[in-house]
């Protein structure tokens, strides 16, 4: 009996035996990565999708004529800016330094707001020149479909994150938060910048 | 109610090293825009700025998200995408005009079978 009981806390204690996390983190952090990685493959299908109808078309237009590069290049700085202060806003969570975390996420929202506002703002110069959904002007078929669908899902999720954003600085400003809740939302944000990374890489410059 | 997070903790990074990394990526973003004017090769082009991109998305993976102090079993996990990414890659790459310049795309050939159809009876 008492062979049963320690091999089961040997087991328990080995690192996938189920009593400790294989992984060191905690059960919320770990799951905000399970969803981070899941949302990442939706991604990486839209990117490769992509990437298989521009290489079967036999031509595809000029991405830096087409686009405001100015513009895209101003909104990836923008988004990478936010993305180093939100790191410094994990940091002051985790150092105890609730007003430092507060301000930091503030600048990070403020950093996502501008970042979409110039997403609408292209968006609304795109269709203005007669890009829709089902059609475009430079008679490319998918050309407008992807960068609809392809910026419109990032553009989306930049709103779900300063909405939780949001909802972590007002708590935090309450003094009800935790250093993870802050983490977890800067995981997320961070991983916003990173599909940006690619799609600024491989829409609007490849 | 401020608390701590369970684990990692003993680790921090400095904001002089944010500072640091915020300023390699606007120098790698920099560079990718160069790479997306100038003209060169395709080939040449997409190698560059693929390496751009993986060095840009390492440094903020093990930086910002501090993927540098967790587990390695975490941070083979976050490579998933990136495998399934490169697998898709060579399974669509056979039918595009990476692999055959002289591809077309054929479209008028629904119409045809349409017509052969209609002859035959």
């Amino acid at each position: 009996m008492d062979a049963s009981v320690a091999e089961q806390q040997r087991i328990l204690a080995s690192d996938w035996g189920g009593g400790k996390s294989p992984f060191g983190t905690d059960w919320a952090k770990f799951m905000m990565w399970i969803f981070i990685i899941s949302d990442a493959l939706t991604f990486a299908g839209f990117l490769i999708a992509y990437g298989f109808m521009r290489s079967t078309s036999p031509s595809w237009p000029v991405q830096t004529e087409v686009f405001n590069m100015v513009l895209i290049t101003f909104m990836t700085f923008d988004l990478i800016s936010s993305s180093a202060v939100m790191a410094m806003a994990v940091g002051a969570a985790r150092a105890g330094d609730a007003k430092a975390a507060v301000k930091y996420l503030v600048l990070t929202i403020i950093g996502g707001i501008i970042f979409l506002g110039c997403q609408v703002y292209e968006w609304y110069h795109f269709i203005e020149h007669g890009a829709s959904l089902t059609h475009n002007p430079w008679g490319v078929p998918q050309f407008a479909a992807s960068f609809f669908v392809i910026t419109g899902f990032h553009g989306f999720h930049v709103f779900s994150g300063l909405t939780i954003l949001a909802v972590v600085a007002v708590r935090a400003s309450m003094g009800k938060y935790s250093a993870t809740s802050v983490e977890n939302a800067g995981l997320y944000w961070h991983f916003v910048d990173v599909v940006w990374v690619f799609v600024f890489a491989f829409f609007y410059l490849l | 109610m401020m608390s701590q997070s369970t684990h990692g903790h003993e680790h921090s990074t400095s904001n002089k090293q944010y500072f640091t990394t915020w300023c390699w990526l606007l120098v790698m973003t920099t560079f990718a825009l160069v790479i997306g004017y100038v003209h060169m090769p395709e080939g040449v082009k997409a190698i560059l700025l693929v390496t751009t991109t993986l060095a840009k998305i390492l440094l903020i993976g093990r930086i910002f998200m501090h993927l540098k102090f967790e587990k390695m079993n975490l941070v083979m996990l976050t490579f998933s995408p990136l495998l399934l990414s490169v697998i898709l890659f060579f399974m669509t790459r056979g039918e595009t005009r990476m692999q055959d310049p002289t591809h077309e795309v054929i479209t008028h050939l629904g119409e045809d079978l349409h017509v052969e159809a209609a002859h035959e009876k």
